[in-house]
């Protein structure tokens, strides 16, 4: 997930001609990544033990992360489009307030998935 | 087979009623909308329902915790049946708001904060019964629906939180409503007591429903019992 940030954030930078290596951006894309592995890794696990582990893994973490990927989506639409900090502030409150209960409940629950 | 009081035979009479007597309140007591008219009655039959959606899932998820405890299969049995329950009532909330939102709104749907984060809700409970469908083993099955009706209740509240930071057009039942909420109203006294007897008797028709489901789960499990000493 960062290695593929690291790649992408500058080659479009140079493909668009335009800066995308900005503090704020790297900052949105870290906090959507960490919620978006924090959950992943979790379902993951689960799906890959099921009979149908191939289509099961996106239709268990589709409708999970959809809050974090329309903060995520939102958050950097703001930063690019120069926006005001207010328009911001409110979509890295979510992906933070995300990030802290999915890491939270996923370190709790994750024994139980593991147990054989 | 010995006969012993039926709890649950009074609870199912006691759920007929109130639905008739919560139903007959609706059409004949309550009075009629100024603005918005007959249609306004849909509304306590779909807020009872959402109500009831919800209170469905978190017990799946109280459930679900109980059962990652103690490991009791009941617990199961339980958690199961009150997501299958509540995906019947989120959809008849969904769909009573579809037909309110015609004429109010001037559209049968709308990406609106409010309905896009019930969308996801019943979403993510659709993939809880997938999920057991694909796992066949009873004990796994059951550890991994606790787990994902855990971190699947977890997204409602962060969803329902999320929809106070913006403007909604959703009007709002208790507390303030935003000024862009199209078609909010204040409830009369009247208006009130209908809305209290409605939410009422569809919280004791989902107890009843549960409690049949559950029984059914409980059956279910014994049947499969049997047939596994059967090909032993």
């Amino acid at each position: 997930m960062l290695l593929t940030v690291a790649i992408v954030l500058p080659i479009y930078s140079i493909l668009y001609n335009l800066n995308l290596l900005l503090l704020p951006l790297i900052g949105v894309t870290l906090l959507a990544s960490w919620g978006y592995v924090a959950v992943g890794t979790l379902l993951a696990t689960m799906a890959v033990q099921a009979r149908t582990r191939d289509i099961l893994l996106p239709i268990l973490l589709f409708p999970v992360v959809i809050p974090l990927l329309v903060a995520a989506v939102k958050a950097s639409s703001a930063v690019l489009g120069g926006l005001p900090l207010e328009e911001l502030t409110p979509w890295v409150n979510i992906l933070i307030g995300y990030d802290i209960i999915f890491t939270a409940a996923a370190f709790m629950v994750f024994e139980y998935v593991v147990e054989e | 087979m010995k006969k012993k009081f039926d709890w649950l035979l009074v609870l199912d009479i006691v759920a007929g009623v109130g639905m008739v007597v919560a139903t007959g309140l609706v059409f004949f007591y309550a009075p009629m909308e100024a603005t918005m008219g007959n249609v306004q009655r849909v509304f306590y039959f779909h807020v009872a329902n959402a109500w009831v959606g919800m209170l469905a899932f978190t017990l799946a998820m109280i459930s679900g915790i109980i059962y990652l405890r103690n490991k009791r299969p009941v617990w199961d049995i339980v958690g199961l049946a009150s997501v299958e329950v509540g995906m019947v009532f989120m959809l008849i909330a969904i769909v009573t708001g579809s037909i309110w939102a015609r004429p109010i709104w001037n559209t049968w749907w709308t990406w609106d904060p409010r309905l896009t984060t019930t969308t996801i809700m019943e979403l993510v409970f659709a993939s809880y019964l997938l999920l057991r469908q694909g796992i066949e083993e009873p004990e796994r099955r059951a550890r991994f629906g606790a787990v994902y009706a855990i971190i699947g209740f977890l997204s409602v509240p962060l969803t329902f939180f999320s929809i106070r930071i913006f403007r909604t057009i959703h009007p709002v039942v208790v507390g303030a409503n935003e000024a862009g909420a199209q078609g909010a109203f204040d409830m009369t006294p009247k208006m009130g007591l209908t809305f209290a007897v409605s939410l009422i008797a569809f919280t004791i028709l989902f107890a009843a429903l549960t409690w049949h489901r559950i029984r059914l789960g409980k059956r279910a499990a014994a049947v499969e019992e049997q047939k596994m000493r059967l090909a032993q």
